[in-house]
Parts: structure tokens; C-alpha cells; sequence
């Protein structure tokens, strides 16, 4: 009876606040809803309709396929006007275009497509408004692809690759530098502002490859001083490669292989996807096998040089973090309290509004989908690039390269030329379905104006 | 508060999709442009042609054969494609022929004349004798210091044309053009 009477007293005294506190909570509630419902309609509208790839993506993809294929003219093809749209696309399109026609030797292609790509990687503020806005609060692949740094490297050392297979080695050795300063964006700065040398060195030491690049092209440009301290840096940061930096033998080469062996690595998303890593690891790959070369039948020796000068998924592993990576954190944990806030509230409220529980998971889910981190890569890069110079007689050789511990892969050109001055380079992109043989001049290089030989 | 997001929300859905310009509309690099290109040859041209050395010369031997050569690219980090390297001495060429059509004989490049004979009449012919020989090579060397780092990149052009006597290598001639360029690196850059 008291407990009762206590009960009603109870309830008499707050018989003036509780309908004022409900009005206020439901008004509050309805306030709630049409926000959300006016942020989460847009929203979702673009969720909807960003599900599942899109027309160009497939054609992407089919282009991509085709590459592993050695379907190299088909992947051309469809890659073509893929590269000429200026849309978020355009550099991954471009730098993928470049891949297939390096491959095919179509040469001019591949040139004006890795410009092209170079252009955009090199400027500034090219998703500046809208684009940054969209990229932060709806998805992230909105922004126009530059690439994370190993890419942009890579991009700068195929436009100097072909440069070099085109004597134009002003341009080639511009475009090595230019891949090392792309590096810098992997931990020259350290929190407090200063320098960094040790994470920077860690960096090169994993792209060397640009040194004796630079070292080849400071020889043909009769600059023996850089040269040299091209070579000793390449020496320096990996000991091991003292054969690959030897002056002389750079110097007197007459043909030098180019070979891409294996697969780079592979942008993935860890817990709900809104956190960017790299798989596979260098450990969990294991390591990278080293190639035997074959000169009309003869092997040659290699072993001293043909160690691998860049190791791409051991590059990928320094990934800095950047801002668009807090956002998307952020995001994804205020989008998961959200949902439990408001899977909470409906469960632990005597009188839940279910506009507000539901908005709130609504809202929670919506800022998980947009959390989602962007993972355009460039597929078509390697593992590492193999530089095997050597000095042949002068005319038309059978080239074989070949990987004993990897069963089934090599590559096999008929009648490659090695010019009686000069240096002649060739581009082996191993695949296992582009054993060959081929025959030397490729299709691409019969049309006029394209040429390797000096 | 309503009716204000009302007005924000359709706002902000504009400036997403408004505001994106495509991959090569708002981009800045440290690269040479088009306005370098201008006011660089626009320079030079006035040079060679106030140039006494220059008009003694003229005066001396009647009008200069010059061949033009493409731009040397010694810059750090820039590459600069054949089109580009052979626009900023070509345009040098162009102003001078029309402002001085009378002093200057611009001979074709010996490389770029056989290529085209060669493609043009099917057979190689050799040799031309008919071929005037120039006297004078114009020519272009571009060098940088270039700096980037994970904020910004800065590029310090000197951009230095010769008129060289190809008989004696004597220098008839020789002006600099120099600019420096900063891009600094924004969000998602």
C-alpha cells in the first residue's frame, strides 16, 4: 500500500514534466530524422548506384586479363579510349596503357601514355573542390587516381625506360631523378618536422634500380663524374649489386635486357575496409628467383649481375599514412557507434522511437559504406625489373630468358639485333602465358617511326 | 533548421559534383608553360635580332644560314618531350623570320631533312649537293635545380641560347632566360 501510494506520489510529481520531456523528445526525434533522412537519401542514392563496377571498370578489366594473357593487342584496344577520358581514371588508364604498349613495343604509345600519366602525377592540386569534398565525405574514388609513391616511381622509371630504348637519354635520365624524388613521399619528414635520412635510405635501398639507370644514362651522355657517383650510391645503399654498378662493364655493353619478372603487390582493405594495406608481404612470397639468360643456345653468365635491383612489394610495406586515411578511420568508427548507439537505445529504452533507432543505424551504415577505402591499382606492375647488360657481336642473336625455379616461365626472341655502335635494349615482360617464341621485329615495330637500336 | 539544410544539402551535392574538374583542368607543376614559352622566345628573338655582334655579322656576310637544333635537356626531374624541346627554339625561328625575314636563311635540320627526303621520295637519294650548308647552329640548353619534397617541389630554370659560328665555334651570340617555379602539394596530392 505505501509502496503504492509512494508509486502514485511519484508519478503525481512528475506528472507535469514527463509529457513536456516526451513532446520535446519527439520533436527532437522528428528534428533527427528529416536530418538524416536529407543527409542519408544522397547518400545512399550514390551507394546504390556506385554498387558493382561500372561499364569502363569491366572493360578495364577485360584489358587487364588480356594483359596476363599476352593478348597484347586486344588489351591495347580496350584500354585506347579508356585512357583518352579525363576522369578519375585517367592516370591508372594511362599508366595501364603504358604497361600493355611497353609489352608490344608499340613504343609511341607507350610513351604518350606514361606523359600523359606524368603530367597529372607531377601537378598539383588536381582534386582540388569538389573532388577532395566528394573524395572525404562520399567515396573515396571519386578523386582523380595519382597512385601511392612506389606507382608514381614506376611510372617515371617506364617514361625513362623508354626514353633510353630510344637514345633520348636526357630525357631518360630526367625521368629517373624524378622517380626518386617521387620516393619522397615514403618518410623524408619525420612528426617534429625533421629530416629523416634513415626511413628515406630504407626507401632507395628498395629502388636502386634508379641508380643504375641514372649511372647507364650518365655514361651515354658522356658525363663520367655522375656516372660514377650514380654507381657508388646504387653500391653504397646495396652492396650486393657491385657487379649490376660496375663501371666498365655498364660502359661496354651493347645490349641490355629489361626483364619485369612476377607480380607487384595488391592494394587490400583490412576489418570493415576503411584501413589501406599491401599483401603479399616479401616474407610471405618468398624470395625472388633469379634468371638465367640464353644466347643462341649458350648460357650466359649472369649470376653476378642479375640481382634484383627493386623489390615493389617490400616498397608498398613504407605506405605513410595520410589524412584521407583519419577521415576514413573516423568515419568508420563514428558509423560503428552509431549503429550500436542506436541498436542500444532500441533495446534499452522503455519507449523507443524507432525513427531514432533506425535513423541512427542508418546513419551508422551510411558512414561505414563511404568509409571505404579506394584500392585502384596499377595491376600490370612486377615485382622487381631485372637489368642484365651484356656484350654480344654485333648482329642478330636468339634471346632466351628464363627463371629454372619457377617451372614454365620464360620468354624467347628470334633474331634480336645488337647494333655494331650503340646499345641496343630489349623489354621482357615474363608471363606465363608469353613464353613466345617471338620474332624480332614485333608487329608494333614495323610501323614507321618507332625504333630501339641506336 | 530544416529549411537550412534544405539549402546546404542541394549546396554541398552542387559543389561535389560542380566543383569537379577533370584530371588535367586544375593541376600546377614546376613545368616550363606555355606562357614561359611566349615571353622566353619573345625575349630571345628581340636579343638576337638588337644583338651588334649579330647585325655586324649580317652586315659582314649578308643574311645568316642558321640551322636550329632542339632544346638539350640538362634539367633535374623534368622531362621535356620532343615536341616541347623543338617548339621553344622553332618559335624563335618563326618570330625571327617574320621580323627579319630579310637577315636570317633558316636551314632545316640535317637529320629531320634526310628522314623527310627519305620518306617523302621512297629511295634514298644519298647526299643532296644541292643542300645550302649553314653557318650558324641556334641552339637551346635548359638546366634546373629541382627540389621536392612531401610538401612541395621547386624548380630554378636557366634556360641559355647560343648562336654559334659552326665554321670557328665562335660564340656570335648568347642570352639566358631564368624562372622559378613552386607547387606545393595539397590534400590527396
Amino acid at each position: 500500500m505505501t509502496a503504492t501510494t509512494q508509486s502514485d506520489s511519484s508519478s503525481a510529481s512528475l506528472s507535469f514534466s514527463r509529457p513536456a520531456c516526451r513532446a520535446r523528445r519527439a520533436v527532437l526525434a522528428k528534428q533527427l530524422i528529416r536530418v538524416l533522412s536529407w543527409l542519408l537519401a544522397p547518400v545512399s542514392c550514390l551507394l546504390f548506384l556506385g554498387c558493382g563496377p561500372t561499364p569502363a571498370e569491366r572493360q578495364a578489366e577485360r584489358a587487364v586479363t588480356d594483359y596476363f594473357m599476352g593478348n597484347y593487342p586486344s588489351a591495347e584496344n580496350l584500354l585506347r579510349p579508356l585512357a583518352a577520358k579525363t576522369n578519375e581514371d585517367f592516370v591508372l588508364n594511362n599508366v595501364r596503357l603504358g604497361s600493355v604498349a611497353l609489352a608490344n613495343y608499340d613504343l609511341d604509345t607507350a610513351e604518350s601514355a606514361f606523359l600523359r600519366a606524368y603530367e597529372v602525377i607531377n601537378s598539383f592540386g588536381v582534386n582540388n573542390g569538389g573532388r577532395s569534398l566528394g573524395a572525404a565525405v562520399v567515396d573515396e574514388r571519386i578523386k582523380v587516381w595519382k597512385g601511392e609513391p612506389y606507382e608514381r616511381a614506376m611510372v617515371n622509371f617506364y617514361l625513362g625506360l623508354i626514353y633510353y630504348m630510344r637514345g633520348d637519354y636526357g630525357n631518360a635520365r630526367a625521368a629517373f631523378e624524378n622517380a626518386l624524388f617521387k620516393l619522397r613521399d615514403y618518410g623524408e619528414e619525420t612528426k617534429d618536422g625533421k629530416k629523416s635520412t634513415d626511413s628515406y635510405r630504407e626507401v632507395e635501398t628498395n629502388f636502386a634500380l634508379a641508380y643504375l639507370m641514372l649511372g647507364r644514362c650518365y655514361q651515354r651522355l658522356n658525363r663520367e663524374d655522375e656516372a660514377h657517383k650514380a654507381f657508388a650510391r646504387a653500391v653504397d645503399l646495396r652492396p650486393d649489386l657491385e657487379a649490376d654498378a660496375d663501371y666498365r662493364r655498364n660502359d661496354e655493353s651493347n645490349l641490355l635486357l629489361v626483364v619485369d619478372f612476377g607480380f607487384g603487390p595488391r592494394k587490400t582493405t583490412s576489418g570493415d575496409g576503411a584501413l589501406v594495406g599491401f599483401r603479399p608481404t616479401p616474407r610471405e612470397q618468398g624470395p625472388i628467383p633469379t634468371p638465367m639468360v640464353l644466347v643462341d643456345g649458350q648460357m650466359m653468365n649472369v649470376a653476378g649481375v642479375a640481382r634484383p635491383p627493386v623489390d615493389l612489394l617490400a616498397l608498398a610495406q613504407d605506405r605513410r599514412w595520410q589524412s584521407i586515411d583519419t577521415i576514413r578511420a573516423v568515419k568508420s568508427a563514428v558509423g560503428t557507434g552509431m549503429i550500436i548507439g542506436g541498436a542500444a537505445y532500441g533495446a534499452m529504452e522503455h519507449n523507443p522511437n524507432p525513427w531514432v533507432t533506425l535513423g541512427l543505424i542508418a546513419g551508422g551504415i551510411a558512414l561505414k559504406a563511404t568509409s571505404q577505402a579506394d584500392v585502384r591499382q596499377w595491376e600490370m606492375l612486377p615485382r622487381t625489373v631485372f637489368l642484365v647488360p651484356l656484350r654480344l657481336p654485333p648482329g642478330r642473336h636468339d634471346i632466351s630468358v628464363q627463371f629454372p625455379a619457377v617451372p614454365g616461365l620464360s620468354q624467347t626472341w628470334y633474331g634480336l639485333e645488337v647494333p655494331p655502335n650503340g646499345e641496343a635494349t630489349y623489354y621482357y615482360r615474363m608471363l606465363r602465358y608469353n613464353t613466345g617464341p617471338f620474332n624480332w621485329p614485333p608487329p608494333a615495330m614495323t610501323r614507321p617511326a618507332t625504333a630501339t637500336v641506336q | 533548421m530544416e529549411k537550412r539544410l534544405r539549402l546546404a544539402l542541394p549546396l554541398l551535392i552542387l559543389l561535389v559534383a560542380g566543383g569537379c574538374t577533370n584530371a588535367v583542368q586544375s593541376g600546377r607543376n614546376t613545368a616550363l608553360d606555355s606562357m614561359d614559352l611566349t615571353q622566353m622566345t619573345d625575349q630571345m628573338a628581340a636579343s638576337i635580332s638588337a644583338s651588334p655582334k649579330v647585325q655586324a655579322a649580317i652586315a659582314r656576310t649578308g643574311p645568316l644560314k642558321i640551322v636550329v637544333q632542339p632544346v638539350q635537356n640538362e634539367m633535374t626531374a623534368e622531362v621535356l618531350p620532343r615536341g616541347q624541346a623543338d617548339a621553344f627554339t622553332g618559335r624563335v625561328r618563326d618570330l625571327l623570320s617574320k621580323q627579319a625575314h630579310d637577315k636570317f636563311i633558316w636551314i632545316m635540320n640535317r637529320d629531320a631533312f634526310y628522314a623527310l627526303r627519305q620518306r617523302e621520295l621512297e629511295v634514298d637519294l644519298g647526299p643532296s649537293p644541292e643542300a645550302i650548308n649553314p653557318d650558324y647552329a641556334l641552339t637551346a640548353r635548359f638546366l634546373t635545380l629541382t627540389h621536392e619534397t612531401s610538401k612541395m617541389r621547386t624548380s630554378a630554370y636557366l634556360c641559355v641560347f647560343e648562336l654559334t659560328n659552326l665554321n670557328d665555334r665562335t660564340l656570335l651570340w648568347s642570352d639566358k632566360y631564368e624562372v622559378k617555379k613552386t607547387a606545393v602539394k595539397e590534400f590527396l596530392d
